[in-house]
C-alpha cells in the first residue's frame, strides 16, 4: 500500500449535554490535538441523538475547519457502559433502505428449488474471478473473501458500525471492516444488511431478511431469507446450523425450499453456487478445505 | 406502587381481549386491585366481554384530553369489588392519544393499582405504540397457527426494540389432540421459533364462546378447562409457581410438557 496516502481514523465522543458553540469548541480542541486534517477519518460517536439539522452544522463546520469532507464523516449512537443509549429508530417506515440489489443478469432462476447434496466435488471448476480482490486463481489458500480495496482496511480492530434496519430500528455492532457479528436473534421483519461477512449468533426466523455483499453464517436456524454476494459475488456462501430458509439468494441466483413439507437434516449444512445452480452440502471442515482451495 | 402489563399478538383473532378479561379478573378474585385499560379505540370489546357496556360513561380519550377525571372514567366492575375497567372510545380512532399521554396515564393508574393490564389492539401501528408506551411487561398471545407465531415473532422484535425484554407467552386455543395427530403446531414447534418464556397454555374451549356473549369471564367457570388455565395464568403473573395443566391424559403429552417447562426455566 505504499504511495497511498495515509488514513487515520480518529473517534471522537462528543458531550453529553452543551450546546452547539460548546460542541463546536469541543471540536476545535480535539481538531487541534488530534491533527486532524482532510485525509482523516472521522467517527463521531453522539451520546444524545443531535437532529439532522445539528448533525449537518457540525459536518459544515469540520469541512470549514478542517477540510473534512463529509463523505470522511460516519455518526454512531454512543455505547454506555452499563445501558445503551435510546436508540430511537429515526422514521418507522417498514422497508426504508436496502442498499443492496439484485444484479441484474439473465440468469436468474427462481423456478429451480434447492438441491441437497448433489455434489460432486471434482466438477467444481476454477474461481472465474468474479472476486476483484482475488490475487492468484487458483492458489491454494484458504481465502475465500478478500478484503475490498478502501480505505483503512489494512487496520484491523474494532470499529462500531451502525446498522440499519429496515424496519427503521438503528443498533450499532462491532466488528472489523469486513465482517460483522450480530449476536442476537433476528425475528419476522427484521432484517440487516452489510457490504462484506455477516455472521449471526442466534436465529434467523421467518420473514427476517439478512443480505451481505460476502457470506452468510447463521449459528442457530436460518428459516428467513438469506441473499449472500449481493453485489455479484459467487463465491459467497451461505452457512447455518439449521438451514432451512424460506429463500436463498446467492448473487443472482435464486432457489427456494421445495413445495410441502420436506424434513431437513439436523447438521450443519452450506449452501453455495455450482454449476449454474445453488447446492447445498453438509458442512464438511475436510471437505470445504478442499472446496476453497480448488476455488 | 403496581406494575403495568400490556397483552399483545399482532395478529387478531388470538384471543388477546379474551385474555386480559380473565386474567383481569383471576387477579381480582385472588384480592388484587386491578384496572384493564382497552386500547383499542374505535373497536373496543373488553368491556362487552366483561359485560359492563351499559355502564360507560366516559373513556380514555376523555381522560387523555382532560373531559373528565380518571376516576369518574374508571367502571368498576360488577363482581369484584377490585376490578376496574377504562374503557377506549368507540367514535374515535387511534391517533386520539398519544404515546406519552399513555405513558402519564400508566404512571397514575399505577400508584392506585396492584395490576394495570392494558388489552392491545391488533396490528402493529398507533394503536400498538400507544398500548406499550407505558406498559413494563408484555404478555404475547399467539395461536398455533403459522400466522399467529409469525405475527407474535414480529412483536416480540418490536417489543424489544421498544425495550420491553423477555415478554412472556401464552399460546391459546390450542387442541392437545390435534396435535398428537400431527395436525396442529406443538408447543416445542412454537418454542423453538419464538424463544421466550412460556406462561400458560390455554386448551381450546367451547364454553369461551358462551362466557363471551353472556359477558361473564370464564374464569368464573369452575368446569372450563380454558377458565382452569387462566386461573392459573393469574397465579403465574404474580409469581406463584404453579405446575401445567395436564391437557391429555395421556403420560406422553405431560412428558412433553414438563419438559418445555425444564427448557423455559
Amino acid at each position: 500500500m505504499e504511495g497511498k496516502s495515509k488514513e487515520r481514523e480518529i473517534v471522537i465522543v462528543l458531550p453529553e449535554d452543551g450546546d452547539m458553540v460548546a460542541i463546536k469548541d469541543f471540536l476545535q480542541k480535539k481538531l487541534e490535538e488530534e491533527e486532524i486534517d482532510k485525509n482523516s477519518r472521522v467517527i463521531l460517536q453522539e451520546k444524545v441523538t443531535l437532529s439532522g439539522k445539528e448533525k449537518k452544522e457540525i459536518e459544515k463546520f469540520l469541512r470549514k475547519r478542517a477540510g473534512l469532507s463529509s463523505q470522511k464523516l460516519s455518526w454512531v449512537q454512543h455505547l454506555a457502559e452499563e445501558k445503551r443509549d435510546e436508540v430511537q429508530p429515526e422514521s418507522n417506515a417498514v422497508g426504508t433502505v436496502i442498499p443492496f440489489v439484485l444484479p441484474a443478469v439473465g440468469r436468474e432462476e427462481p423456478e429451480k428449488t434447492l438441491a441437497r447434496g448433489a455434489s460432486n466435488f471434482s466438477q467444481v471448476k476454477e474461481g472465474s474471478g468474479v472476486n476483484q480482490g482475488r490475487e492468484q486463481e487458483g492458489e491454494r489458500e484458504m481465502l475465500p473473501l478478500k478484503p475490498r480495496e478502501g480505505e483503512g482496511r489494512e487496520k484491523r480492530g474494532l470499529t462500531p458500525l451502525p446498522i440499519f434496519f429496515t424496519s427503521g430500528e438503528r443498533m450499532t455492532v462491532w466488528g472489523d471492516e469486513n465482517t460483522i457479528l450480530v449476536q442476537r436473534t433476528l425475528r419476522c421483519g427484521q432484517s440487516i444488511s452489510y457490504d462484506g461477512n455477516v455472521v449471526i449468533i442466534g436465529d434467523v426466523n421467518p420473514g427476517a431478511e439478512v443480505v451481505a455483499g460476502g457470506s452468510i453464517i447463521v449459528m442457530g436456524a436460518l428459516r428467513g431469507v438469506a441473499h449472500a454476494g449481493a453485489q455479484g459475488d459467487e463465491k459467497a456462501v451461505v452457512a447455518a446450523f439449521r438451514l432451512q430458509p424460506t429463500q436463498l439468494r446467492i448473487a443472482g441466483y435464486i432457489s427456494r425450499s421445495p413445495d410441502g413439507s420436506t424434513s431437513t437434516p439436523e447438521y450443519p449444512e452450506v449452501a453455495r453456487v455450482k454449476n449454474g445452480g445453488i447446492v447445498i452440502d453438509s458442512l464438511q471442515p475436510s471437505l470445504e478445505k478442499q472446496l476453497c482451495a480448488g476455488n | 406502587m403496581g406494575e403495568v402489563i400490556v397483552i399483545t399478538s399482532g395478529k387478531g383473532g388470538v384471543g388477546k381481549t379474551t385474555t386480559t378479561a380473565n386474567i383481569g379478573t383471576g387477579l381480582a378474585t385472588m384480592g388484587y386491585k386491578v384496572v384493564l385499560v382497552d386500547t383499542d379505540i374505535g373497536l373496543r370489546n373488553l368491556d362487552v366481554v366483561l359485560g359492563l357496556e351499559n355502564r360507560i360513561v366516559y373513556d380514555i380519550v376523555d381522560v387523555t384530553k382532560g373531559n373528565c377525571k380518571l376516576r369518574q372514567a374508571l367502571i368498576k366492575d360488577k363482581r369484584f369489588e377490585g376490578l376496574h375497567l377504562l374503557p377506549a372510545a368507540q367514535t374515535k380512532d387511534k391517533t386520539a392519544v398519544s404515546p406519552e399521554e399513555m405513558k402519564a396515564l400508566c404512571a397514575e393508574l399505577k400508584r392506585d393499582f396492584d395490576y394495570v393490564i392494558i388489552d392491545c389492539p391488533a396490528g402493529i401501528e398507533q394503536g400498538f405504540k400507544n398500548a406499550i408506551a407505558g406498559a413494563e411487561k408484555a404478555i404475547v398471545v399467539t395461536t398455533p397457527e403459522v400466522s399467529a407465531v409469525r405475527d407474535a415473532d414480529r412483536i416480540i422484535g418490536l417489543l424489544e426494540a421498544a425495550e420491553l425484554y423477555q415478554p412472556k407467552l401464552i399460546i391459546n386455543r390450542l387442541r392437545p389432540k390435534m396435535v398428537k395427530r400431527g395436525d396442529m403446531m406443538s408447543i416445542e414447534d412454537i418454542i423453538d421459533i419464538l424463544a421466550v418464556e412460556l406462561i400458560g397454555v390455554v386448551p381450546e374451549d367451547e364454553y369461551i364462546v358462551v362466557s363471551t356473549n353472556r359477558g361473564e369471564p370464564a374464569i368464573l367457570d369452575p368446569n372450563s378447562r380454558a377458565g382452569q388455565a387462566y386461573r392459573n395464568i393469574a397465579r403465574r403473573i404474580t409469581g406463584e409457581e404453579v405446575p401445567f395443566l395436564n391437557l391429555e391424559e395421556e403420560e406422553g403429552f405431560m412428558s412433553k410438557l414438563k419438559k418445555i417447562i425444564g427448557l423455559s426455566r
